[in-house]
């Protein structure tokens, strides 16, 4: 049985426990930031930061909604930067058949320039990042040494929210339409996150641009997820 | 206790059985019996079941746990009568059933007051009643509406007094403050902390990773105001009080709009007190800002509210 992790934005605080949890377990360099007008920091993934919180305000209807959005790897079913870099280099990215965790190797750095960024564009999310110097991609690892020791990964054992699940597929997906069912009072206007293709589930608390760009994914089959998103907020529709 | 011996590093399951001669230790009384042989860490414990009574109220005693001894509600006698029947039956915090107390546990186990054995219900006030004010405040009794010693009205409309009478002040040729409504100084500066970082963040500003997510002072404000000033979002700034000056990234923002007070806008900014000069780069310390003033009874400083202005800077020396 694949892990997932259900995300649940309605819940998070942007304390940030999980992105400095994650920087201390794996190990990660902390980097000479700035204040540039946002709690935005570091203001963007890269390959010392696996995970960052997002924060988007809006004022909407004379009420101020202010959006947390903890981005990391989804770790795709079916993974199209394994394709992209694997079409280039073998086994620069493999997939681990018992926890479904997607991971970068250390052949990434075989990958020219134009081959990353090509597998950069791949991904639905604008989510793999190269080191300028040695050359790895790199991204969240799902913490697999953790999952190895049966430990949960990190982000998920820090937070104190309940922001952060994690667990067999088939209870987070089960736990992730509980929860949306559960906020949706609160949140009309909520939705799961492309929860067909990922393993990384958020339950977002608004629409997916509000909270952050590249939310869920761009591209190929925006019909396919409507579709799945029409057919999932149908009976709660006819129940109002 | 009871018929049950506890040994050397067994826990006790309440306060009652602590000894002053030795053979007990405990850091703080209040939360003996939190951690019991029988039931473990009783704060982990998520059990939302209730009986009856307790349903009525709301209470749920096998959630977690309180302090001392699980009691929910301290002084909880007070809301029964001599006789012990709860003065809101619809709610009943506690209830004597003729033999003992039901509902929450009791504070202080004596039997209602009719009996000729009972207890007052506030046991920790020498006369056993409440209170609504008592001796020994600087102020009082009852809470008054002062304005803070820096503010931008001129005038309290609830009263002649404008601020406390008796506010704590400290005196020096640097501890100097505006008068109120000081059109110098226009701009309410309120300050707090942040996550990141602890209090005056003389160690969290040296651990890089908690530096790395909130580097430098920042000053929230309105996009009105910011528009005001011209100034943008991530702009260097001065905030300037008559004590000093700071420079401060501005964060302009939706969550911090314009007030209307006493029919003029009064623009509020907020700055956390936990960078300082310490810390190369990361800005001076707002405390440069605020003024020593403290609350008559415990000063504790009025860090929330002063007059400040602010400016775009045009010279950037504290932030690297």
């Amino acid at each position: 049985m694949p892990k997932a992790f259900l995300i649940d934005t309605t819940r998070c605080t942007a304390c940030r426990g999980c992105q400095i949890a994650c920087k201390e377990w794996n190990a990660l360099t902390p980097l000479e930031t700035k204040q540039t007008g946002t709690h935005q920091n570091p203001p963007d993934l890269n390959p010392e930061s696996y995970k960052v919180v997002r924060f988007s305000e809006h004022r909407i209807g004379g009420v101020v909604q202010w959006y947390f959005f903890p981005d990391q790897c989804r770790h795709c079913l079916i993974p199209p930067c394994q394709e992209v870099a694997n079409g280039y280099v073998d086994g620069a990215v493999v997939q681990d058949g018992k926890t479904g965790a997607v991971l970068y190797t250390d052949l990434t750095a075989r990958l020219s320039t134009d081959q990353f960024q090509e597998m950069r564009e791949a991904c639905p999310y604008d989510i793999p990042r190269r080191d300028s110097g040695t050359g790895l991609v790199s991204k969240c690892t799902m913490c697999i040494d953790r999952l190895q020791k049966n430990l949960l990964p990190m982000c998920v054992k820090t937070c104190a929210m309940g922001a952060m699940n994690f667990g067999d597929r088939d209870d987070m997906l089960a736990l992730a339409r509980t929860r949306l069912e559960q906020v949706r009072p609160k949140f009309p206007r909520a939705s799961l996150a492309d929860p067909d293709d990922v393993n990384v589930i958020y339950l977002l608390a608004d629409e997916p641009k509000r909270l952050h760009e590249h939310a869920v994914a761009q591209g190929p089959s925006p019909l396919n997820r409507k579709e799945f998103l029409a057919l999932f907020t149908r009976p709660l529709r006819s129940r109002a | 206790m009871g018929d049950k011996l506890y040994r050397k590093g067994q826990q006790v399951p309440s306060f009652a059985a602590l000894r002053d001669d030795g053979a007990t230790a405990c850091m703080n009384w209040l939360f003996t019996g939190c951690y019991t042989e029988e039931a473990g860490n009783k704060a982990m414990r998520r059990d939302l079941t209730q009986n009856a009574l307790e349903a009525k109220l709301g209470l749920f005693p096998n959630f977690s746990f309180a302090w001392p001894l699980n009691r929910r509600i301290l002084y909880n006698r007070a809301s029964v009568d001599v006789n012990g029947n709860p003065f809101n039956p619809d709610k009943p915090v506690i209830a004597w059933d003729g033999a003992k107390w039901v509902g929450d546990v009791p504070d202080g186990g004596w039997p209602p007051l009719a009996s000729g054995k009972g207890k007052y219900p506030f046991i920790m006030h020498t006369e056993g009643h409440g209170q609504l004010y008592g001796p020994g405040r600087q102020d009082g009794p009852f809470p008054e509406h002062y304005e803070p010693v820096e503010t931008p009205v001129a005038k309290n409309l609830f009263s002649g007094q404008l601020s406390s009478p008796v506010y704590k002040f400290v005196t020096s040729d640097a501890d100097v403050l505006s008068k109120p409504a000081d059109p110098k100084f226009p701009i309410v500066l309120t300050t707090y902390s942040v996550t990141e970082h602890w209090c005056g963040g003389a160690e969290t500003r040296n651990t890089p990773v908690l530096l790395e997510a909130e580097p430098q002072l920042f000053v929230e404000m309105s996009h009105e105001l910011a528009k005001e000033k011209g100034i943008a979002n991530g702009d260097v700034v001065i905030v300037e009080s008559r004590r000093g000056r700071v420079e401060a990234k501005a964060m302009v923002t939706v969550r911090v709009v314009p007030f209307t007070v006493q029919g003029r806008t009064v623009h509020l900014i907020g700055m956390p007190y936990c960078f300082g000069w310490t810390t190369k780069g990361c800005g001076d310390a707002t405390n440069r800002l605020t003024p020593a003033v403290g609350d008559p009874n415990t000063t504790i400083p009025e860090y929330k509210c002063c007059l400040v202005n602010v400016f775009k800077a045009t010279k950037v020396t504290e932030l690297s």
